[in-house]
């Protein structure tokens, strides 16, 4: 009896050398039947055309502009001389405002705001209260300092974000 | 089990593990090839493709020091390479699969307007038809077909890269090459294109 046409999957394990246990029988088959090599030669085409190197191509100089990166990255300083020139401009500045201009009305404005009597007098406060009165601080010298110092890890905060951002593209 | 490592891959990985960058470059040239392949065939807007190359290699780079050659050097890049690419899939929220699975129905016929702008080729021959057709498969579907028959790995590598069984490679590629088949002879002259290479 003649055996049934060779089917797509047949046709493919031949092609990828897949062992079959019916081999002998599909090649018998393949000798004789019209249709079945049809079929394999278009499978075969197929095959030639599928092997052939997709349209995508690197440009030559890839590699290089990798490594380039690699050493971009290894060599760039933590902060950049800008930003170093940009941070002490700013310290200069806030240091030379709190020098020369009178903060005496902008302490009280935020001793009022910030530190109402009631608050001061709580148990919370009225240590420190204490205690700066015992040293006696200057309040406003205080304040600079505390402002310089938010302002420096403000800048700081600002430039490792900045600096983050660069690595991860 | 671990594979044993190919002799070349070993000195290279160790000559970038003591921070040999021209060691880094030659692996490059090594593999970019077969990384561009698996970004070509995963992605298909040209203008991506180049920057997910780099971002793959510098995934490279920071893991290598990680490799234990638990498998062949090319799989494992071919991985990252694969994961890379679904990754930049899902940011894009671009589907792996235009019907949500698998199934046959994926190989439902899509018209041209899905087709990436490199796809509108003229298709003067079979190698530019056949392209356009793969255009038109689901990225996973494309991939497998051109790590078997371009850089001509094994079912089971295919498996490792895509996390996919063995069985199921096999079954992908012989729909995928059933399907072009298909294609081609419904869609074109038979005589013309399946005459053209013999």
């Amino acid at each position: 009896m003649a055996r049934q046409h060779l089917t797509d999957e047949d046709i493919q394990n031949i092609l990828d050398g897949n062992s079959s246990q019916q081999k002998g029988d599909l090649e018998h088959h393949l000798e004789t039947c019209k249709i079945c090599q049809d079929h394999l030669r278009q499978y075969q085409s197929l095959y030639v055309e599928l092997e052939k190197e997709p349209g995508f191509k690197l440009p030559r100089s890839f590699a290089k502009s990798i490594i380039s990166k690699l050493t971009t990255q290894k060599t760039a300083p933590l902060v950049s001389p800008e930003t170093v020139f940009v941070v002490l401009g700013i310290l200069l500045g806030l240091g030379t405002t709190f020098y020369l201009v009178d903060m005496k009305p902008v302490v009280e404005i935020v001793r009022r705001i910030a530190l109402p009597k009631i608050i001061i007098e709580t148990a919370v406060f009225g240590p420190m209260k204490n205690l700066l009165s015992n040293l006696n601080t200057n309040l406003s010298l205080l304040l600079s300092a505390g402002l310089v110092m938010f302002t420096v890890a403000a800048v700081d905060r600002i430039i490792l974000k900045l600096k983050h951002h660069k690595i991860s593209l | 089990m671990k594979n044993a490592p190919n002799t070349n891959d070993a000195l290279l990985i160790k000559r970038i593990r003591a921070g040999n960058q021209k060691a880094f470059q030659s692996f490059i040239e090594k593999y970019q090839r077969l990384v561009s392949h698996i970004v070509f065939r995963m992605v298909s807007n040209t203008a991506d493709r180049e920057d997910i190359c780099q971002d793959i290699f510098l995934k490279v780079y920071q893991n290598v020091a990680g490799f234990r050659f638990e498998c062949k050097m090319s799989t494992w890049i071919a991985k990252i390479a694969y994961h890379a690419c679904i990754n930049h899939l899902q940011k894009k929220k671009i589907p792996l699969f235009r019907n949500g699975s698998p199934e046959d129905k994926s190989f439902a016929d899509i018209s041209g307007e899905n087709k990436p702008p490199d796809a509108f080729t003229e298709e003067r021959d079979i190698a530019s038809r056949l392209q356009a057709e793969i255009d038109k498969l689901d990225p996973p579907f494309r991939t497998i077909l051109t790590l078997y028959h371009v850089d001509e790995m094994s079912y089971a590598e295919i498996g490792k890269i895509m996390d996919l069984p063995e069985g199921t490679v096999k079954s992908y590629l012989f729909r995928a090459r059933k399907r072009l088949r298909e294609r081609l002879i419904s869609k074109y002259q038979r005589e013309e294109i399946w005459h053209a290479n013999i």
